[in-house]
Formats: structure tokens, C-alpha cells, sequence
């Protein structure tokens, strides 16, 4: 039997008819983990699982005196949420797309929503950043229009959603990825906040904002240790790429 | 590796290519122990009740732009900044005390009242001439260089 790098342990209930699944990684602006951690505050998600694996570094979080794994897995209702403490490196980025979207699979997810940022160097002069979509398959397509969230027509994406993405693809798997324009450097809650006003529409679920915003400064202070290592894993798998021309020409 | 790279150079390339390596090795090892080093010391001090910022330094022909993201900091009446010709160093207040009850390491009650940076800029500036703003919490001093580049004519 093949020896599986990355492995999706589960400790609670899980069984769920066609669940959707939001995907908060390290990434620009530390937007999916900053939405991700509101979500499951503010509509007390339940921890169901975790993410594991040799190729991610040796950290345990302890919180209350107990021990848990930086990448968790959490369940409210139909809702599935993946979140990561950690930035994912380089070498495990493959093997974590895989596992997850193979997972996905054998859960009948229904739709995979992976959740970040795209950057943009003028962010401090934007209040409202834009939220654009990238569908995978026909019926998603449908739904980005009939929600009318703009497209994310040319350019490059890097990193652990550009595998998820290609492994949907692959698959026929239904993804809908959600970018917020956002601060490159800086963990940025105002894209977190756009990007849950255009999530709730997708998953029919409300989630509140205004906390984000009114704890926008304490989730600044606190991301920031996140943020330099993920700054620096995505400096190791070529990010500043998605800010290069596409050579793609028609 | 090198052995491969031996056949068909002249005594001197191969001696020219083995210091090159060499140093290429070095210039990796010593960037990767800066590294480790930057991520190893806390960013903190508890007695002193500051903290370092997340920030940002880029360069364009003219100019270096260092940005930093200071949360809690109201007003640009909380920051203090100085430069010389190759370093910039700046404190910003909070406007409350932020509290942590158990911090890391140390696993007691720490508050933080400022933040505290200094940057060593990658080239040589006119501190007399440098620009600073402070829009939504983001601090961004522009500071020209000192040596631009000068125009060259294409004939």
C-alpha cells in the first residue's frame, strides 16, 4: 500500500449529507484563517478532526491546558471548516491538496471552498476591497453568476490552493475559491470581512461581521507571528509570481 | 558535483569556479543562519512592555519605502520616527494597554504599550528628504536614495 504523507484523522461526527467545506490556509493577508477562526467563534463550531502529518513542523497549540493540532478540522450542521496555525511548507503543499480533496470526495462534499487573498499594493487607499470568485466546474459557474461575484479572469495563482484548485479539476470536484484583495504583508480583517459577506450568500449561512471589524486590531496584533512565517513560506514557493504578467496569450 | 564541471576548463576557471561555490555556499548559510536567528529571539519585551511590528521594506529606483502595520496606534501625533543615511528607527504608542494573560514562554500576565523597530535599510538614503504617512493603522515612510540612477541615452 502507498504510504500517505498527509492523513485527515477524524474524532467526531462527521456524517453528513453532501457537506460544503471552507478552506482557511496561511496565504495572502491571512484572510481564510482570519475568517475561518471568526466562523467557528462566532457560530460555535464544533473541533471534528485534525490534519497530520511528518512533513509539517512539530507544533502542538495548547490552549486551556490542552493540547491541539495546529491544522483542525470543524462542523457546524452541514458546514465543514478546515483551518491551519501553521504556514503549509513548500515540501508537504501536494500531498495536503491531495488528501483533502480526496477526503472531500469520499464525504460527497458538495462544494469546496477554499478562502484567501489576492494582493494588492495600493490596499491602504481601498475600504472596500473586491471579492473575486474561481469556479470549478459548470454548476459553479452558474452559481458565481447568479450571485453576480466578480471573476478572477487572468493571472497566477501559488500555493496550496493553486494544487486544490488542480486537483478539483482533475477530479470534477465542485470548488469555489473566494480571493479578497488584501495587504500582501499584513494580516488584513477587512478582507476577511468582504470575503464573509460574499460567503454567506454561498453557503446560505449569516455570519456576522461586525465583530471583525470591531476586533480587527486585536486580530492584527495577534496574527502577526502567523504572518511572518507565512510570509516566509510563501517567499519559498515562488508567491511573488502571482504578481508576474500571465504568459498565457490568445 | 564539481568533479563533473572539471572537464574542458582551464586551471583557473576550475580554481575561479571551486572559490565561486564556496562562496555561494557561505552567502546561503550565513542567510539561512540570519534567518533563523530573526525567527529564534522574541519580538517582545515584557519589561519594557513593547513589541516589535510586522513591516515591510521595498525599494524603486528613486526611493525606500518601509511600511508597517501598527495596530492599536490612533493618531501620527503616537509615532516617533529617525533616520540616518542607512537606518531608520521609529516607537509608536498604543492608545490603550493590550493585555495578554498568559504569554508564550513566559506563561504569566504581559501588556503591551508601544511598539519599538529598527531598520537597517538596504541602501543609502537623504533622511532630511523623507515622507511619512499614517493612513488605516499602516505607517509608510518613503525615503529617497542617496545615489540614483542616471539616465542613459540610447543612440
Amino acid at each position: 500500500m502507498e504510504k500517505k504523507f498527509v492523513s485527515i484523522v477524524e474524532t467526531g461526527d462527521i456524517n453528513v449529507k453532501n457537506p460544503k467545506i471552507v478552506i482557511g490556509l496561511p496565504d495572502v493577508g491571512l484572510v481564510g484563517v482570519i475568517l475561518a477562526n471568526h466562523m467557528i467563534q462566532t457560530m460555535d463550531m464544533k473541533e471534528v478532526g485534525h490534519i497530520e502529518s511528518d512533513l509539517f513542523p512539530p507544533i502542538i497549540i495548547l490552549h486551556k491546558g490542552k493540547p491541539h493540532h495546529p491544522f483542525r478540522l470543524y462542523r457546524k450542521d452541514d458546514l465543514l471548516l478546515l483551518v491551519s496555525e501553521i504556514a503549509i511548507p513548500p515540501i508537504a503543499i501536494y500531498d495536503t491538496a491531495r488528501e483533502i480533496c480526496d477526503w472531500a470526495r469520499s464525504k460527497n462534499v458538495s462544494l469546496i471552498l477554499p478562502i484567501g487573498g489576492t494582493p494588492v499594493p495600493n490596499r491602504m487607499m481601498i475600504d472596500k476591497p473586491k471579492v473575486f470568485a474561481i469556479p470549478v466546474g459548470g454548476t459553479v459557474g452558474k452559481l458565481v453568476e447568479s450571485l453576480s461575484i466578480e471573476l478572477f479572469e487572468e493571472g497566477m495563482i501559488v500555493g496550496p490552493y493553486a494544487r486544490i484548485i488542480a486537483e478539483c479539476e482533475r477530479s470534477g470536484l465542485p470548488c469555489l475559491t473566494l480571493l479578497s484583495q488584501s495587504y500582501p504583508n499584513y494580516p488584513d480583517p477587512g478582507a476577511a470581512a468582504a470575503t464573509a459577506e460574499v460567503l454567506s450568500k454561498v453557503v446560505n449561512v449569516g455570519i456576522d461581521v461586525a465583530p471583525l471589524e470591531e476586533q480587527a486590531e486585536e486580530i492584527r496584533l495577534r496574527m502577526k507571528d502567523l504572518m511572518k512565517r507565512t510570509m516566509l513560506e510563501m517567499e519559498r514557493m515562488g508567491k511573488s509570481q502571482e504578481y508576474e504578467l500571465p504568459a498565457m496569450y490568445s | 558535483m564539481y568533479e563533473r564541471r572539471r572537464r574542458g576548463e582551464s586551471f583557473f576557471e576550475r580554481i575561479l569556479n571551486y572559490f565561486t561555490e564556496i562562496g555561494e555556499e557561505i552567502d546561503e548559510f550565513v542567510e539561512s543562519m540570519f534567518e533563523a536567528m530573526s525567527l529564534s529571539k522574541p519580538d517582545w519585551d515584557a519589561e519594557m512592555c513593547c513589541i516589535e511590528p510586522l513591516v515591510h521594506v521595498e525599494t524603486t529606483p528613486e526611493s525606500v519605502i518601509v511600511t508597517a502595520d501598527l495596530p492599536y496606534v490612533e493618531n501620527k501625533n503616537d509615532i516617533r520616527i529617525s533616520a540616518t543615511e542607512d537606518s531608520l528607527e521609529f516607537t509608536a504608542n498604543m492608545k490603550k494597554e493590550v493585555r495578554f494573560e498568559k504569554w508564550g514562554t513566559i506563561q504569566r500576565e504581559t501588556s503591551f504599550r508601544k511598539y519599538r523597530k529598527f531598520i537597517r535599510l538596504p541602501e543609502k538614503v537623504v533622511p532630511e528628504e523623507a515622507k511619512a504617512t499614517f493612513k488605516n493603522g499602516i505607517l509608510q515612510v518613503v525615503l529617497p536614495k542617496k545615489f540614483k540612477a542616471t539616465p542613459i541615452k540610447v543612440e
